[in-house]
């Protein structure tokens, strides 16, 4: 395909394309470099533009007749108010950290998957799979592992079959994996009204996970061993890229990969790789739902963190740690907002406008900036 | 209704290809002026939006389908700020634009809209059957028995193809998205000729939406009712390589998908479940992307902001 974007100005000067070899291996493929430069804002930054989204929010929460002490006091119950709203928190933020660190792993190695939606929901039909359909003859805890390797499989399948496109026909990730993700849905629809639709059931939801394959609960609150779950997997991601050989391979491909190719490296392995990673761990926090929330795998069960869980990478700037820190203002925000829809009649919705208006100003602030260090280099 | 080869099947195959079409021949435009719009989902989202909030508050659905336009164009300009003048990356912003859009007509339906969101009467963009020519047998049913606003949509293929290749402003939007630097250096505005062109995008894109929901949907606007055909149309660009007429070809043959689901029943009755039928326009997209020769060359600029 012909790169929509973030294609080097260094490809034509390329000494490579100048003795005729081809040095690209994979066409299309974008560069890691620019877009961490871009998504690289510092702290203060990225508060202030909390800073200015939230009161935006409290005041379209206002204009709907709304009293913004109620709005203040009820958001504050929602989070860090009380144990309750701890709880939410952190219960939200599990699967949009998991989705988060699925897009990291593909963007560090300059894969452009937005297919997180997809994969979360290929993790869930795993789960279920695993879960239920294997879990009721496994003893013990098995079920449970069962169900996480199912989801993990099924969310890395489906992504790495948008890998094998790439490497097949050269088609733009980006696209693919967008469509892919409403293929997945409306397949796990059709699932949930056919094959996998409980029995005698009105709804559009798989049988009960047993309950040995649920993710245990934690402290007897409605949290449970999937905010674990993202735990380890933050710092598994961040021990990968930051301490591993592989990892540094990955980001080698991302960051350039005509000299990663001088160096020997098996791109193509390596790009599938970081794709089936990506779709795994997205793939878990579809489990994190089926497993740790629901129970069963229900129509509609993901209110787009495919989106929020990207919103949260760029937030993030790639970096596992902050992304652990964003999902959790992101669960804060939407506990919040899905309180006030409750107290006050609020579209739960309010929270997708905070989560997107600090993506926008910061875009446009480094833009800015890259415009201005480009004209002072002249 | 008739099965496949029915009027009733290729007249709902020509009106449900309609909003796609005009989204994309916006997005054609765009693209050929360099920039790329994962946004053109937002834009959709509020143009539908606007067109049925303003056909409930009026009683006109006229007058929804242009406040649609308009939402849409005010859309484009706060995005052509964005990625044109401020240089914001464009996949990043559009990832957290269309968040905002959702976000803010979701809250806005719940709000003002309690009760449902539905134009009471949608007969002044009804089906007119153009005089003689909607006699013609089959083709006259098909063709020329369409909502006004469907015609004026295929009149724009041509149009945007005469203004791409036989205008100056066409000429100017395919040097900006072709070389940016050299254009800009030649003279030409390419900030301001993205911006115009980005508003153009924002306001057909935004009229795409109000016909989904005022011609094809019943008038009815729901969250998230666009669900992903502002991503269908941003593949349908750039696999139609942003030529018009090819662009055209593509939207019929969603169309067609589209249309499956309505007489799908009829015809398979319960073999294919209709959750399947929802998915065939993106499984073509994505079978179309894979297998669409990408051998006509692009605009190279696509997506770079113009740094100079």
């Amino acid at each position: 395909m012909s790169g929509i974007r973030h294609e080097p100005p260094a490809v034509a000067a390329d000494p490579a394309a100048a003795v005729g070899d081809a040095p690209v291996v994979v066409r299309g493929s974008r560069v890691a470099t620019l877009l961490l430069r871009l998504l690289d804002h510092s702290w203060v930054a990225l508060v202030l533009a909390f800073i200015v989204s939230m009161p935006i929010g409290l005041l379209l929460i206002t204009l709907t007749g709304a009293d913004a002490g109620e709005v203040v006091r009820v958001a504050f119950n929602a989070t860090v108010g009380t144990t309750n709203g701890i709880v939410n928190t952190l219960v939200y933020a599990t699967p949009r950290l998991l989705v988060a660190l699925g897009a990291i792993v593909a963007l560090r190695s300059g894969l452009f998957n937005m297919g997180g939606e997809g994969q979360l929901q290929f993790g869930g039909v795993g789960a279920v799979l695993g879960g239920y359909y294997l879990g009721q003859y496994l003893p013990g805890p098995l079920g449970l592992i069962a169900a996480l390797l199912g989801a993990a499989l099924l969310g890395g399948i489906w992504a790495g079959i948008a890998a094998l496109f790439k490497l097949w026909r050269g088609a733009d990730e980006m696209i693919v994996t967008l469509l892919m993700n409403f293929i997945a849905t409306y397949f796990v629809l059709f699932l949930l009204q056919g094959p996998l639709r409980e029995v005698d059931s009105s709804y559009n939801q798989s049988e009960r996970i047993p309950d040995a394959a649920h993710l245990p609960r934690l402290f007897d609150t409605r949290l449970h061993a999937g905010v674990i779950l993202a735990a380890i997997m933050v710092l598994a991601v961040w021990f990968f890229f930051s301490r591993t050989r592989l990892g540094l391979e990955m980001r080698s491909v991302g960051l350039n990969q005509t000299a990663s190719r001088y160096q020997g490296l098996p791109i193509k392995g390596l790009l599938i790789g970081a794709m089936v990673v990506s779709g795994a761990i997205a793939g878990l926090a579809g489990a994190n739902e089926v497993l740790g929330t629901q129970y069963r795998l229900i129509q509609g069960f993901s209110a787009s963190y495919g989106f929020e869980g990207l919103a949260i990478a760029f937030l993030a700037g790639l970096r596992p740690g902050r992304a652990a820190i964003l999902a959790v203002v992101f669960g804060g925000i939407y506990s919040s907002a899905s309180s006030l829809q409750q107290a006050v009649g609020v579209s739960a919705s309010i929270a997708y406008v905070v989560e997107g208006i600090p993506i926008v100003l910061l875009a446009a602030f480094s833009g800015v900036q890259m415009l201005m260090a480009k004209r002072r280099a002249g | 209704m008739g099965g496949i080869l029915g009027i009733y099947f290729w007249s709902s195959v020509v009106g449900l290809a309609a909003p796609l079409l005009l989204a994309s021949l916006g997005e054609t435009l765009a693209q050929r002026s360099g920039l790329f719009t994962i946004g053109i989902e937002g834009f959709m989202l509020g143009g539908a939006f606007t067109s049925v909030a303003v056909g409930v508050w009026t009683g006109n659905a006229v007058a929804g389908l242009f406040a649609g336009l308009a939402a849409g164009a005010v859309l484009g300009a706060v995005y052509a700020l964005l990625v044109v003048y401020a240089r914001a990356d464009q996949v990043v912003v559009g990832i957290g634009f269309n968040l905002v859009v959702l976000g803010l007509t979701s809250l806005f339906r719940r709000t003002w809209f309690e009760g449902g969101m539905t134009v009471p009467d949608q007969s002044s963009l009804a089906a007119w059957d153009i005089p003689g020519l909607s006699q013609i047998p089959w083709i006259g049913g098909v063709l020329f028995s369409q909502s006004p606003v469907v015609y004026v949509v295929y009149l724009l293929v041509p149009v945007t193809s005469w203004v791409l290749w036989r205008s100056r402003w066409g000429l100017e939007m395919r040097a900006a998205g072709d070389g940016a630097i050299a254009a800009s250096a030649q003279g030409i505005p390419v900030l301001s000729v993205r911006f115009w062109t980005m508003v153009v995008n924002g306001a057909l894109c935004g009229a795409a939406g109000a016909i989904l929901v005022l011609v094809e949907a019943g008038g009815v606007f729901a969250d998230n009712i666009t669900s992903g055909r502002g991503y269908l149309a941003l593949a349908l660009t750039m696999f139609a390589r942003w030529l018009p007429w090819r662009v055209l070809v593509g939207a019929l043959v969603f169309g067609a998908a589209d249309a499956l689901q309505y007489i799908g029943q009829a015809i398979v009755g319960d073999a294919i479940a209709p959750a399947l039928f929802l998915m065939a326009p993106y499984l073509l997209a994505l079978v179309a992307w894979l297998f669409m020769s990408n051998k006509v060359p692009g605009p190279r600029d696509i997506g770079v902001p113009l740094l100079r």
